[in-house]
């Protein structure tokens, strides 16, 4: 399982090498339809695309530097019950992380998917991304092969005056651990190719069916990596100490979210937020007239909308133990509420508890669906 | 109203603008809530709550005058809330709702409030107790608002009763089933009916002899054409509710045809294996291939498959060889039957203290410290010694220490009594006596005497006037170092006359420890498959201590003898009448209601992630596969909760527990109250 291939890289043009990848997994294997991000034409607007014509490959952008949903609900829709044919999906890593708990959640099958995943450089916001593309001719090809290329030759993701997306910057998952395939991009040498590593059976299977000439994961792309890692999570820690500090008190945490008009497209916008209709749209929330007025007089002010540190801390109890931080939540906030901060911070704390990682694997049941009588003795045992 | 909108919205606004007319009770109970409540100060404050058109206090609301009190106002002013603030509702939610019923109001449209257990047993102050109370009504009637009409179902209960446990509260349930003229199923896990009581040999007060009296019931029990006898079995799996439970039952290979065998016992005889016999307190040893017991019901033996040689080794299986019947039968394998009761009856006993826990009382590390049950098997005809009281040594003792309460009334191991160790170490002393003669120096350690049944406490003055000595304080320890001579070769029992203020050391040559009676060890599991709870001790918990003893929380699920407490032989078999009498009274009747307030999962909101299903402990809930939601079996929901206290999107919610009514119970508690005299 551990075999590793290489996609030859033409012209330092590694974008077209993908979409040749991509195109002869359409062409040579059973595989009828692939899902990747796609650079629309008209604007520079980069959305999956979900291609079965070989042709069509030729917009496919896995390069790009921007995703503007979470694909893991796109797989989801796709998979909910069988679909009767071989896919390939192109995720980021926390696209399939996410998808991985989805999964558990019945929400998905990994039965006729072959997921495919490419080493994270990070993403843009939106409003970033086109910036960017803006300052490369408005070409949306050229603008990730420079992001790339910037990459490589360590002048980091930086690009003028932004950054990636903070959450992409907190991210301590470059590497798509779990995808059947996954495509080298960090410390490696065009030169040399694009290693592609089969994790899975299924990887290997459909490897095999490329004829690709054999090749061994380059000892840099793992040193690269681990430097990455380092510096996120030196990133992520010191995030999670400046948000613990910001919400240390119901108060601060009220302040913290007082920007909330409860929208809810931050829950719109996660990909593990699952619900088909969220408890805060049912009648439970239906306050009647008398119900405010009542509430008013009780505080002498109310503040409008109502709900608001209500909604976040239940979306916090609902999904923290399967948030995978893409920050989606974030990026969506009208109002630029750090929601992703707050979420991300909460998970790590939840997830640790209960010594789980969402988005790990597959055979990790989600906790809340397990009744375990001696979890958590040091609590349960005070209660006697 | 616009009648263009669809119905459910439509239903909504009304919901919303027409007012509820609801009454308010508040309840004195005598003083124990108005000692501490002003009730009518409460009843003044509900009257100013939203839609509350009427409150009232009175003395007691659960009085034929209270009843009828709030059935006028029902029909009168059209209440169609009822809220009553008194008891908790565990005592008095059924009496209300009966109310609510008879004077035509849904029984599901009345909420209790509970101003005694939590408010005024529990508070001082007398204030504090009103302004409680007034948040706990204004909780009730906020939640009211919201209820709905709910209907309780009529199944059908299934004739047969399956009673676990044979002992003699297990034996005595079903023969009285069996007598009624209804089918028992009787399940027991060792090989021989009989339990405990097969074990002892003389009975207290009366000091007859057990075998005598609990041989012609285990007979009688394997004899009777109502009674299936389902010995060396385990229930396994218990699935269904009241009227209809589904038990599945796994029968252990005994590897001896039960039909062929003839129960002459030269199987027995021949075998070459001894182990220590369980039925013996290990005092004494069986074959491999053995009878649990002399007077075992049924006869038939049963291969020990942990012991046998031939089914361990491979060896020469001479049982089978020299069996006349040829009813040795390695072949057999454990199998499973699924039989259809309505109700079921637990008799699965208790087990006794392990006292190696307390060193100081040198358990195994001196030869002849006994336990309580061991002592019986000594003083046996069919044990050990053939029935003489003997030491290790083969002698008999000259001086014998009895010690009371060990593991029980202690905050250490079990802060209960054990409610029968006072009357048999009486028995034990005057046993010791008569047998071994009316010199040996008895000696009773202990902290009470409670002598409490018919008959005890004479025979407790009956043994003390025979001589034995009565000694009250707890032993520190049992100690072999002696310091005189006198001491030399005795076991020493050090311990404080607590009556005299005397320090002594009493040499004995023997003692018995008088050790608790637990829970059975397989306590946890049990409840476990039938569902039912624990209480602190570990006895399976009964649904209320005085008035619902053997009924559980489990509906159709009764306890019978010792597993819900420490219990004597007129306790235990009057308790197992009493649960067979619970039984058979569903048989008769033939159907049982069942309470609406299940789950529901609305499929309009299901996500179909399926967690509820892996949470729910009663199987409740399925998948649909082509709609992928989930489904709650209204028949098989208990109405627990757990689905509902996960489902992020609120699609399953308990019916009478939904979040709306919750929501509004808590913000009903939070609202502010005063008092109008403040």
């Amino acid at each position: 399982m551990a075999k590793t291939a290489k996609i030859v890289v033409e012209n330092q043009n590694p974008l077209a090498a993908l979409q040749g990848f991509l195109q002869s997994l359409l062409e040579d294997t059973e595989i009828t339809a692939i899902l990747v991000p796609h650079h629309l034409p008209g604007n520079n607007a980069v959305m999956p695309m979900l291609v079965t014509d070989p042709q069509q490959l030729d917009r496919a952008g896995p390069l790009a530097p921007v995703f503007p949903v979470n694909a893991a609900k796109i797989v989801s829709k796709l998979t909910r019950t069988p679909p009767g044919q071989k896919m390939a999906v192109v995720l980021r890593p926390c696209e399939i992380r996410a998808f991985v708990e989805l999964t558990k959640l019945n929400q998905g099958s990994m039965e006729e998917v072959m997921i495919i995943g490419l080493d994270c450089l990070g993403a843009y916001e939106t409003e970033n991304y086109s910036q960017f593309v803006e300052a490369n001719q408005g070409d949306g090809f050229e603008a990730s092969l420079r992001f790339y290329q910037n990459f490589i030759e360590g002048r980091g993701a930086e690009g003028q005056n932004f950054n990636v997306a903070k959450a992409c910057q907190a991210c301590e998952h470059p590497s798509p651990d779990n995808a059947d395939i996954s495509i080298g991009l960090i410390g490696v040498d065009l030169q040399n190719g694009l290693p592609v590593m089969a994790n899975t059976a299924r990887g290997e299977q459909y490897l095999d069916k490329l004829n690709l000439p054999q090749t061994e994961e380059p000892e840099e792309r793992k040193q690269a990596l681990a430097e990455l890692i380092k510096k996120r999570i030196e990133y992520r820690d010191r995030m999670f100490e400046e948000t613990r500090e910001a919400t240390s008190s119901l108060e601060k945490l009220a302040t913290y979210l007082s920007g909330c008009v409860n929208c809810y497209n931050c829950r719109v916008a996660c990909p593990v937020c699952y619900c088909r209709e969220c408890v805060f749209l049912t009648d439970i929330f239906d306050h009647k007239p008398w119900q405010y007025l009542g509430w008013a007089e009780q505080k002498g002010a109310l503040k409008m909308p109502t709900d608001t540190l209500f909604y976040h801390v239940t979306r916090l109890t609902h999904m923290s133990l399967s948030c995978v931080g893409c920050g989606k939540c974030s990026s969506a906030c009208p109002n630029h509420i750090p929601v992703m901060e707050l979420f991300r911070m909460v998970a790590a704390d939840v997830q640790h508890a209960f010594d789980y990682e969402a988005g790990r694997s597959l055979s990790e049941p989600p906790p809340l669906s397990l009744f375990q009588e001696d979890e958590f003795t040091e609590i349960t045992e005070t209660l006697e | 109203m616009n009648e263009a909108l669809p119905q459910k919205v439509r239903l909504r606004i009304r919901s919303g603008t027409i007012p509820h007319k609801i009454g308010v009770y508040v309840c004195h109970c005598g003083t124990n809530i108005a000692s501490k409540v002003n009730c009518a100060e409460v009843a003044r404050f509900a009257s100013g709550l939203k839609d509350v058109i009427i409150a009232r206090d009175y003395q007691f609301m659960c009085s034929d005058p209270g009843q009828e009190m709030i059935a006028r106002d029902i029909q009168e002013l059209g209440l169609d809330r009822v809220v009553v603030a008194s008891c908790s509702p565990r005592l008095h939610e059924k009496t209300f709702q009966g109310v609510c019923h008879s004077a035509g109001l849904n029984p599901y449209l009345f909420q209790m409030a509970c101003i005694r257990e939590h408010c005024s047993w529990i508070i001082e102050d007398s204030d504090e107790a009103t302004i409680k109370a007034m948040h706990l009504v204004d909780a009730a009637v906020n939640r009211v608002s919201y209820h709905r009409e709910l209907f309780a179902r009529e199944v059908p209960v299934y004739p047969g009763i399956l009673v676990v446990g044979a002992g003699i509260a297990g034996m005595q349930a079903a023969l009285d089933i069996a007598e009624a003229g209804q089918k028992a199923y009787l399940v027991e896990k060792a090989p021989s009916i009989g339990g405990h009581m097969a074990q002892f040999d003389k009975t207290f007060p009366t000091l007859d002899c057990a075998a005598c009296i609990s041989t012609p019931k285990m007979v009688a029990v394997a004899q009777h054409p109502n009674i299936e006898l389902l010995t060396y079995s385990e229930v396994a799996e218990v699935t269904g509710f009241v009227g209809n439970f589904h038990v599945k039952i796994r029968r252990k290979p005994r590897y001896v045809n039960e039909k062929l065998c003839t129960g002459c016992g030269v199987c027995i005889e021949k075998c070459p294996v001894k182990v220590p016999s369980e039925f013996d307190e290990f005092l004494g040893t069986r074959k491999a291939i053995y009878r649990y017991s002399p007077q075992s019901v049924p006869l038939v033996p049963v291969i020990d498959r942990a012991n046998c040689r031939h089914l361990t080794q491979g060896k020469v299986s001479v049982c089978e060889q020299l069996c006349p019947a040829k009813a040795i039968d390695f072949n057999q394998e454990e199998t499973e039957l699924t039989i259809q009761v309505g109700t079921i009856i637990l008799a699965t006993g208790y087990d006794t203290f392990d006292p190696a826990i307390m060193p100081q009382y040198g358990f195994e590390r001196f030869d002849d410290v006994y336990t309580g049950l061991q002592f019986e098997r000594l003083n046996s005809p069919v044990g050990p010694t053939g029935g003489e009281i003997l030491m290790k040594n083969g002698q008999p003792p000259e001086s014998v220490a009895i010690l009371h309460c060990v593991g029980s009334r202690d905050q250490n191991y079990h802060e209960y009594c054990s409610r029968t160790c006072c009357m048999y170490a009486l028995k034990y002393a005057h046993l010791i006596r008569e047998k071994v003669g009316q010199d040996v120096a008895v000696y009773n350690f202990y902290i009470d005497l409670r002598c409490f049944g018919k008959g005890y406490e004479e025979f407790y003055h009956r043994v003390q006037d025979e001589g034995v000595i009565f000694i009250r304080g707890k032993p520190a320890e049992i100690t072999n170092r002696a310091l005189c001579l006198e001491e030399e070769g005795k076991l020493i029992v050090p311990c404080e006359d607590t009556l005299l203020g005397e320090y002594l050391r009493v040499p004995v040559d023997m003692i018995i420890l008088c050790t608790a009676m637990e829970p059975s060890r397989n306590a946890i599991e049990t409840a476990r498959i039938f569902g039912i709870s624990q209480g602190q001790d570990g006895f399976f918990l009964e649904e209320h201590p005085k008035l619902g003893p053997i009924t559980t929380t489990s509906d159709g699920i009764f306890l019978a003898g010792s597993c819900q407490g420490p219990k004597d032989i007129p306790d235990s078999v009057s308790h197992a009448s009493g649960a067979a009498a619970k039984a058979l009274a569903l048989a008769t009747q033939g159907w049982v209601t069942i309470s609406p307030t299940t789950a529901w999962i609305d499929p309009d909101i299901c996500s179909g992630c399926r967690t509820c299903q892996e949470l729910c402990e009663y199987s409740a809930i399925d998948f649909d596969e082509y709609r992928r939601v989930c489904l709650v079996n209204e028949t098989v929901c208990k109405g627990c909760g757990s689905c509902a206290a996960f489902c992020p999107s609120d699609a399953a919610q308990i019916k009478h527990f939904t979040e709306k009514q919750i929501f509004a119970e808590i913000e009903g508690l939070l609202a502010p109250a005063r008092l109008l005299s403040a």
